[in-house]
């Protein structure tokens, strides 16, 4: 009887659908983790191997079709990575850098750091790593390169993990906007021109919430300054700020430091 | 014995298949494979398939235990329910009716996800929605493709029944 029933064809999604939510709802109470654990230790090579293959096989057909514009975005990277290295080198050398940090710590802190492959991208602005549990990473983690913030880690499994960027729409952060001229002010609080927040969109990082009355222009540097995170790091450059002079607040948006879909390796900070 | 060995080399085969093509277009093979397979093989042996293929995307993805029995809980549901009203044996109607099983299935998969890991709901933009219906166009070929293989497989063992001595 118990046969035939299951042999219906109306049952079998049902079936699925109740031990779904069966899952998800013993998942969120945290059974099933050694389950997720023996899975993981099975599956991720393959998962891993295979998000590495279609990266050089996706790398390989845009060369193909675009061999042009890959010379164009080389000579572009390398002119970004000079910038950024100049940029660097602004905010380091300078004492009133401290300025900007709420706590007394050191600026170059000595976290300890995990490098991390960077496998593939989702749609939702999110990034897929080869690190894991057992390399140290959790929940909450802050990936970076450099001094460049890059995202907060979201869900982590024992191999492999994903990292939320800024432009996900669920990402959201206080921010702090330093002049792009930032070694011409002489005065501790002349480097920190207005304060915003940023959030994450389809199209990009939105800032908002910018004193109508600051100086803030297109081209003015965007540092994180959210307790969340806890230490200062680079997000990128404000652009599209709006001219709205019947606007409370300015508003505009992010041009982060690196193309999130050209990363290749990065850091996540575990301690 | 023979189709669990076989089954279980395939669901290693699908998860590798399925990061694969889901990093070049977002295009499912766990979402097609389970289409084509629905009622050709046996119920012990989908389930089988189904349950650890749906586990193991789930971990390998970094989704929560779960996620992959529910959109496959969906799309057989939908299929079904297309059923109902269009004949899925016939030859226009049942391509017709699995293209709109797709796009609806795909539309339900990156709405799924969006909410179950980022808590709301995502935006589509022009390249996301062609991105959903190429993957559909592509899976209604291949459903096609397979059809054809089937029956021409099937015509082959019943030549053998028929055959008069």
């Amino acid at each position: 009887m118990l046969k035939k029933v299951l042999k219906t064809k109306i049952v079998q999604p049902f079936l699925f659908l109740l031990l779904g939510f069966l899952f998800v709802v013993l998942n969120n109470v945290g059974i099933f983790n050694g389950l997720r654990s023996g899975i993981s230790y099975i599956f991720e090579p393959f998962s891993s191997t295979a998000m590495q293959w279609q990266k050089s096989v996706s790398s390989w057909a845009s060369l193909l079709f675009d061999a042009s514009s890959y010379i164009e975005e080389n000579r572009n990277l390398k002119k970004e990575i000079l910038e950024m290295k100049a940029n660097e080198s602004k905010i380091v050398d300078l004492e009133e850098y401290e300025a900007l940090k709420k706590h007394e710590s050191v600026l170059w802190d000595s976290g300890e750091y995990v490098l991390a492959k960077v496998l593939g991208n989702s749609l939702k602005g999110d990034i897929y790593l080869n690190v894991g549990i057992e390399d140290g990473v959790k929940e909450g983690d802050i990936v970076s390169l450099g001094k460049v913030f890059l995202g907060v880690v979201s869900t982590v499994d024992r191999g492999g993990s994903t990292v939320r960027l800024p432009t996900n729409r669920e990402s959201s952060f206080e921010v702090a906007i330093l002049s792009s001229t930032v070694e011409e002010e002489t005065l501790l609080d002349g480097y920190i021109k207005a304060s915003g927040v940023i959030s994450g969109d389809l199209d990009g990082i939105n800032i908002e919430n910018i004193g109508i009355n600051s100086e803030v222009a297109d081209g003015d540097i965007v540092v994180l300054r959210d307790e969340r995170i806890g230490e200062i790091l680079v997000v990128g450059r404000v652009v599209g700020l709006s001219q709205n002079p019947a606007a409370t607040s300015k508003s505009g948006f992010v041009s982060p430091i690196f193309d999130y879909t050209n990363l290749i390796s990065v850091f996540v900070k575990i301690n | 014995m023979l189709k669990v060995v076989l089954g279980t080399i395939g669901i290693f085969l699908v998860v590798f298949l399925e990061h694969f093509f889901l990093g070049i277009s977002a295009f499912s093979i766990f979402l097609l494979l389970s289409v084509i397979t629905w009622n050709r093989v046996s119920v012990p042996l989908f389930a089988y398939f189904g349950i650890l293929t749906s586990l193991a995307l789930d971990v390998t993805l970094h989704q929560p235990l779960g996620f992959h029995f529910l959109i496959l809980g969906t799309v057989l549901l939908l299929l079904s329910f297309v059923g109902m009203f269009t004949h899925l044996e016939g030859r226009a109607s049942r391509y017709a009716a699995l293209l709109v099983v797709f796009l609806i299935s795909y539309f339900v998969n990156i709405v799924s996800i969006s909410l179950f890991e980022d808590g709301i709901f995502p935006i589509f933009n022009t390249s996301i929605l062609l991105g959903i219906f190429f993957n559909s166009v592509v899976s209604v070929i291949v459903c096609f493709v397979s059809d054809i293989l089937f029956s021409s497989l099937r015509e082959e063992k019943g030549y053998e029944k028929i055959r008069l001595k």
